[in-house]
Order: structure tokens, then sequence, then C-alpha cells
């Protein structure tokens, strides 16, 4: 034994030192092997252990505020929806693959077990769902009431807008009879009367437990609120820790069928890069917030589903009217005409688009198909451009720096315009700049993707976007034309006369081009190749509730 | 032998070995107020610096984008943007707006996220715990692997480990923080599948322990959950490590030199020549007086660590003040914004100032200076 050390001894190394270097290599490694049980234990697909009826979606980023008043981005939107019973829904019905799509010809109640509306078209009866909260309190009309009182008494609550368009402007409008109806009163008749009702804003709250957390500096109880719920919808919030993950768990006083899924988790990952990895090992079920470029890279991807379904969004290059220099139509129609479309459809939205016919989405069941020449033909651009005394023509495009998808769609359409001598610099902004200077109709053109609007309708488009006082007419456009078309669409309810008054409305966009229509973008939802029962509604928003795992 | 050694490390002034220990004892026993009035003259300067930075960031976020746009949403009308804003207090003079935020903060109110509606306080402390507990991993980390590899590259400068230090020291430097956690994230999770997903602290079926520091391995410990300790652990293994190869070359670096620097003064030959074995050269007594500059060396990595990992804590989906700094620049939410950089400046203030302490106790010359 000891011949044997001799013959490992290092020269110049006592015997002590050598089992003190030994003993030292062995803990090392020894420690080492712990580690890697350790990583291995925790390490790989971490959705072992987990139930086959929890369902976990990878997002971007946190909601801002559970209060159904303030759904302003898509997240805080999806999670109202799910945890709100709306006044109504659409019906559903089958899109294949075992997935569904709305029926937007078919409004059905919801939180309402009907509802019906007088001849005289303001006069509207409901008649309120034998419903319980997840709380246990029953709905009963005084929480509709309650609701409409709330949505009108918050100053800047985006909800206003959901009966503002409707005709209601004051919470005297709505009256409640006995304890399970209610009767609005109308301005004006209201062609999105149903529609509008299933806007994930209008979530019926449960107006006693909401009571209990007011206060004399928060009448609306909103500090609560935006972190608790007060909903009878599918799911209620668990657990919720900002920046790191969100639990829903089954309503279980919903007066629907049970969802497949008792549990969503929510589990937040900023970075778009580790959601693709974290779907194709198995450790989430849905990859939401992707880019369409990266959701399409996960087609074929073993084990892995792209969802794609056909929407009435938008991917936008806008221009503002009102300022220079494209308060010239001239100069709009010209950009249309130099923007490569085929190439922007074919390889940066990877196929899963559709070339735009016009100012309208294709897909809207109000889309006439007016005439709308806009082809690429650069050297037709020039020749305008040159018409209109813009031959070396310089402007701005600003885009927000999240949006991955219009920065992507930015570069060509620079590119094309580089080569009519038209220079596009491309200023990215962060969201509430961005936000600001759209609102102030401060930047001279801007690209956004996926913009859609959540009720398919020429006229809820015209009060959003199109008519001169539009909510958000981010184009500064003013035409007497739509604005005309406007005020008739909203309280017509003859479906012949608004196809004619919508075919009207494209005619005049379609010339007067207040945006470019750069394509219109699928719907992509990556998810596991077990995870199907998906619904696609105009709104773009997940219905947890739906969803099963085979 | 021991006091012979002692008498020869630091020696200048020629006084002997107890005339020196009571100058020590006394340099450490009577200067309590020497130290207090130091102290109080940091804080106070302190103080101005932040006032300072307070005004700087307020001035800064208030002019870079209006917030109410995209607090209303898009289906805001102009009346109701007016009315927001007038309900915000965002019509009033700057000034106004500056020193209401003032009065509040001096009420230790750091104000209200327009979009949670929740406390700033509430909402960085929730937040905090997550960025300290991957900042203290990644220095421990950091000290472990560039104190002992800077030693070993000065006892022998050029050698094979000192080139092997030296090309560490250039890839940590070179190589961006969220590009080699990205890597680590493909090789070790997504191709070996070693690694656990980077999902945050905890695994997505492990429930976090009851919030006592807020700290989820201290939590953990106290709450005697092994399984959350055990994910916890491996979680923070990879955006620590990946922090740590990153951030703490520098210190490598700084060690060496130094230590080069001290293996060749005086005190060190004679130590030599006195026949002390090299370990306790070396590790005693040539790093000991290595150690002054990279104790303010490891302060600054550490002050940068607490406010500078978002890119690591976005590559690994850590629920941490980085990540919400960036949400709240993102929105123009004023106040969530102006909340973390104070807490940042705070934290370097302290971190600058509990290294200038320790500087004090550990280099007498420095005392004397002082």
């Amino acid at each position: 034994m000891s011949e044997r050390i001799k013959i490992l001894q290092i020269p110049g190394m006592s015997r002590r030192e050598f089992l003190r270097l030994t003993g030292g290599t062995v803990a090392t490694l020894a420690s080492s092997a712990l580690l890697v049980e350790l990583l291995e234990a925790c390490g790989g697909s971490s959705t072992t252990g987990a139930s086959t009826h929890t369902l976990t979606i990878g997002i971007a980023g946190d909601p801002d505020t559970l209060d159904p008043e303030f759904g302003q981005s898509s997240r805080t939107n999806e999670l109202i929806k799910n945890r709100y019973a709306q006044w109504s829904r659409y019906a559903t019905v089958d899109a294949g693959g075992g997935n569904m799509k709305a029926d937007l010809s078919n409004v059905v109640g919801e939180a309402l077990e009907s509802f019906s509306v007088d001849a005289d078209g303001v006069t509207v009866h409901m008649k309120v769902r034998q419903a319980k909260f997840a709380s246990g309190n029953s709905m009963s009309s005084d929480d509709f009431v309650y609701k409409v009182q709330r949505a009108l008494g918050i100053p800047n609550a985006g909800t206003a807008f959901d009966f503002n368009i409707i005709g209601i402007s004051g919470a005297g409008q709505v009256t409640k009879g006995g304890t399970m109806d209610l009767t609005f009163k109308l301005a004006h008749p209201s062609p999105i009367l149903g529609p509008m009702l299933r806007d994930q804003d209008a979530g019926i709250i449960d107006s006693a437990l909401l009571k209990q957390h007011v206060a004399s500096d928060d009448q609306w109880g909103q500090k609560w609120l935006a972190k608790n719920s007060a909903g009878g919808g599918a799911y209620v919030v668990s657990s919720w820790t900002a920046g790191s993950k969100m639990v829903l768990k089954a309503n279980p006083n919903y007066w629907g069928p049970a969802p497949y899924f008792d549990t969503v988790v929510l589990q937040e990952v900023p970075s778009p890069d580790d959601r693709v990895l974290l779907l194709q090992n198995g450790t989430i079920d849905i990859a939401a917030d992707l880019s369409s470029d990266a959701a399409t890279r996960l087609k074929g991807q073993t084990g892995v589903n792209v969802i794609s379904a056909p929407t009435i969004a938008q991917d936008m290059f806008g221009f503002v009217c009102n300022r220079a220099p494209f308060n010239n139509v001239q100069v709009r129609r010209a950009i249309a005409y130099a923007i490569p479309y085929d190439q922007l459809v074919t390889n940066i939205l990877r196929g899963e688009a559709k070339v735009a016919k016009g100012v309208f989405p294709q897909n809207s069941i109000w889309f006439t198909n007016e005439d709308y020449p806009y082809t690429t033909d650069p050297t037709k651009a020039k020749a305008m451009l040159a018409a209109a005394g813009h031959s070396n023509l310089t402007f701005a495009v600003e885009i927000r720096d999240t949006d991955a998808d219009a920065q992507a769609l930015a570069v060509p359409i620079q590119s094309a315009l580089q080569q009519i001598g038209v220079t596009m610099n491309i200023s990215k902004l962060a969201s509430a700049e961005f936000q600001q200077h759209l609102g102030q109709g401060a930047a001279q053109a801007w690209i956004q993707s996926g913009l859609g609007a959540y009720v398919d309708d020429p006229f809820y488009q015209c009060f959003l976007w199109y008519a001169t006082k539009a909510v958000i007419n981010w184009f500064k456009y003013s035409s007497p034309v739509v604005d005309a078309v406007n005020d008739k669409l909203q309280s017509e309810l003859d479906v012949n006369t608004r196809k004619s008054l919508g075919s009207q409305l494209q005619k005049q966009l379609n010339q007067d081009l207040p945006y470019i229509s750069l394509g219109e973008p699928n719907f992509l939802l990556p998810v596991r190749a077990n995870i199907g029962g998906f619904l696609y509604e105009p709104d773009g928003l997940l219905t947890y509730r739906y969803f099963k795992r085979s | 032998m021991n006091l012979t050694v002692c008498s020869l490390i630091g020696i200048s002034s020629g006084a002997d070995f107890s005339d020196r220990t009571l100058n020590h004892v006394q340099s450490l026993a009577a200067p309590a107020a020497r130290w207090s009035i130091f102290v109080a003259r940091r804080l106070g300067s302190a103080a101005v610096a932040l006032l300072g930075v307070t005004i700087l960031v307020f001035i800064v976020t208030h002019l870079l984008a209006d917030p109410v746009y995209l607090l209303i949403g898009q289906r805001g009308t102009p009346a109701m943007i007016d009315s927001l804003r007038h309900s915000l207090g965002y019509d009033r003079p700057l000034w106004v707006q500056y020193f209401s935020y003032l009065g509040s903060l001096v009420h230790g109110d750091f104000g209200t996220s327009r979009y949670t509606f929740q406390p700033v306080a509430g909402e960085i402390a929730q937040r905090f715990p997550a960025t300290l507990e991957l900042a203290v991993a990644a220095m421990i980390l950091g000290l472990l692997w560039t104190i002992p590899l800077g030693v070993f590259s000065a006892i022998r400068p050029g050698g094979i480990v000192d080139r092997i230090s030296q090309g560490l020291v250039e890839f940590g430097v070179a190589i961006p923080s969220f590009w080699l956690g990205l890597l680590l994230v493909f090789f070790l999770y997504y191709m070996l599948k070693i690694a656990p997903a980077p999902i945050g602290q905890l695994d997505i079926t492990i429930d976090a322990p009851p919030h006592i520091t807020g700290l989820i391995v201290i939590d953990a410990i106290i709450a005697g959950n092994t399984t959350a300790l055990g994910s916890s652990l491996a979680h923070l293994f990879l955006p620590a490590l990946t922090l740590s190869v990153t951030s703490c070359p520098p210190i490598l670096q700084l060690t060496r030199n130094t230590m080069i620097q001290v293996l060749r003064s005086d005190f060190i030959r004679a130590a030599r020549a006195l026949g002390l074995p090299m370990r306790t050269i070396y590790w005693r007594y040539a790093l000991q007086n290595t150690m002054l500059p990279v104790t303010t060396m490891a302060a600054m990595t550490f002050g940068y660590l607490l406010g500078g990992t978002v890119l690591v804590e976005t590559v690994f989906s850590w629920p941490g003040i980085g990540l919400y700094a960036v949400q709240s620049m993102q929105r123009a939410d004023y106040d969530p914004i102006l909340g973390v950089v104070l807490l940042a400046a705070t934290i370097y203030i302290l971190v600058y100032l509990a290294a200038d302490l320790a500087a004090l106790f550990i280099d007498p010359r420095v005392r004397d200076a002082s």
C-alpha cells in the first residue's frame, strides 16, 4: 500500500498534502455529482408531475389590472373574458380539427338568459340567467344595473365605450324590473347591441362582493378589483405573483359545463425565444404572444401544432392625413403602389396572411370587393410622386418597439421605397410614446401589426376609426361621405341597407386611403400537439374553458 | 515565528509589535466619534445625491412621454383623456408635480402605479427580493471562482492557469449576458435537458414557501420545504452563473494584478526568506494585502448586479426589479420608475459606503489618511 502511495506521490509533495489534495478532489467530484443530480431532479420538462388537467400558457408579460373597466392590453382583456360572464356571446360553430369559431351572425345569452328588442328599436327587455358568482352570491338584475353605473361612473373607464356606442350614456337609461329583469332605453336603435354586450369589458361584477371593498376615496372599489376577482365566469384567480405567474382555477359555481382544464397557469416568460423552447420541450402547452415569424417557424416541429385561423385583423401602414406629406391623397396612393405586398405576405408573414383587396379586410362579413387598384407598381408610384411634387420624398414612420411583426414589415418597405427615391426613416418608440403620438397625430406615418375590430361591423369600425370624431381616429382622417354613412349606420337595422352603406364606406376609404393594409394575417397559436378545443373569435382572445387535452 | 512574521507585514514605520498593536486598538476604539462623523457626512452627501437623482429622473421621465394616452387605451375620447390628465394632476406645472411627489416621498409614500393602482413601495418590496437573491448568488459564485483563479494566475504569471484565466476574463467581458444566458438555456435545458426550464424561481408545479423574507431559498429553508429549496437552488444556478461569468471578471483581473504586485513586495520576499510555507504566504499574507481594492471592486460589482440584471432576468423569466422597471418605462408609469431608480441609487450609495468602511477597517493606512 505504502509502495503504491509512493508511486502516486508528486515530487515535493508531502503525504499529508497528497491526502488533502485527494480528499479535496473526491469532495469536489462528490459535490459536482450532487449538483448534477440536483439539476437533473429539477431539470428538463418542468411539467413532470403536473396534472393532465392543468393548461400551462407561456405569456410575454403580466396583465395590467384585473379590473374589467380597464382592459387595455390583450392579456388583461383575455383574463377579463375568462373570469367574468358577459351579457351575451357569439354562438360557436365547428371549425374542423377539433377547433371552433364564432358564428358572427348569431349572438346568444351568456349572463343573460335572453333579451329582446321592442318594435321601437330602443326598448330592450332582458332576463337574467339563474346563476351564481364565484363567491356564491346569486346573480341578479342589481348586478347588471351596477355594472352600467360603474362603467359610466368611473371617469376614464374604457367600458363606457361599450355602452356609448349602443346609445347608453347615462345610468338612468337602465331600469331594474324584478330581481331577474331589467330594461334598456337606448338613445337610438343599435344594430350592434348583442355583439357589444359580449365584449369582455362588459363582464358582470358581483356587486355585493365589491361593495364590501369600497372606501370613501374609492367608491367603485378600484384598488381592490385591480388585484382581485368578483366575477362569475368559468375561472377564478387562485394566486398571482406579479412578474412570475398567475394560477386560475375552475369556478365551482359556474353555470355552464365544467371546463376540461381545472387549472390554468399563465407563466410569464418575457423572452420569445424561451417560449419557443419551452413549448418544444413540453414545459408549456401554449406559447402565446409570438411574432408571425417565430410562430410559423414552429410549424412541423415534433409535438407542436400551429393553429392558424383567418381573421379580420390587418397589419396597417397608417398615414396621418392632416400632416405633410400625407395630407396629399396622391402621395398616399403613390406609396400604396410602391409596397411589395406579395413579398411581405410570403417572406415576412410566411404565407399566413392574405394580400389586401381593400381597406376593409376580406374576411369581414361586410366586405364587398370594391375597386382597389393598388398593386405593386414602382414605376407608377414614382410617376405619381413626381406629379405630386415629391420626387425626393423623405418621411418618418413610427413603430412600437415591442411590435416584432411591424419591425419586420418595415424593412422591405423601406428598401422598396428607396428604389423609387423615397427615404423612409424608421423610428422605434416605447409603448407610451408611440401611443401618445398616435393620439396626438404627432407622427407622419406609423405601422402596427394585427389591428382588428373586436366587432365585425361597419358602424363599429366607423365609430372607432374612420369618422371625423371617431374614438381613435389615429389617421386624423375626415370625410363628409364617411361621416354621413356613419350617422346612418348607427341606427340602421335593415341588413341590406347596411350592406349598401358598408359598400359606400369601403368605396370612399379605398379612394381616400387613410391607411394601407399590408396584409391580413391569420391568427397563429402554437400549441402542443395534444391540445385542442381552440375557439377563434374576432377579438383574438383565448377562451380557456373550451380547451382540451387529447 | 508568528510574531516575527507579523512584524514584517506592512511595516514601514519601524515601530515594534506591541506599539503597533496598541495603535491599532486605539485606532479602533478611540475614533468611534470620527467614524460617526465620517458616516454622517457620507449619509448627508448621499441625501443630496438622492435629491439630485429625483430631480433628474423626474424631469426625464415626465418629458419622455405622456402616459395618459396609453392609460386610457384605444377607446378613450379627448374629453376622457383631458379628464384623466386632470385627475392624475399631470396638467399642473412640472415643478408643482415635483414638489408634490417630494412631499409624499418625505412621508414614505413612493406613489402609486397608474396601471395596477397599487402602491409602488409594495410592488418594489414584492419584486426586490428576487433580484437580491440572484445578485447575492451571482456574487458568491463569482467570488468563488474569480479570487482563487486570480491568486493562482498571479502565482505563475504567463503559466497555463494564467492563460486560461485571461481567456475567461476576455470571454466574460466580451459576451453579452443575455446571449450567454440563451446559450446555457439552449444547451442545458433544451438540448441536454439537465437544467430546469427558464421560468423564474421555481418549477411550475411547485408552490412558493410562505413569504417571510421574500428570498425563496431562505423562506424554503425556514419552512423546511426541501422540494422548494431544491427547485429554487436549481433555478438560481444558471442565471447566477451567467451573471457571475459576465460581471465578475474584473474582480479576477484585479485580484491577479494586485496579487502580482504584492508578491513582489519586500515583506513577501522576507517571509520567503524566513522559510514560511508558500501556501501561508499566498493565502494568508499576500491575499490579505490584495483584498483592499478587490473589496471595492466586489462592492461595485454587487451594486451593478442589483441594478443591472434586467437582461438576465428577461432570459430566465426572473421576477425581479429589472423587469418591473422595464415594464414601467414602456408604459411611462412615472412613480414606479422613480421608485426603482431611487432604490438603485440608494443601494449604490450604501454599497460604496460599506466598501469605504470595509477599507477603513481592513487597511490602517486608509484609516490614518481619513
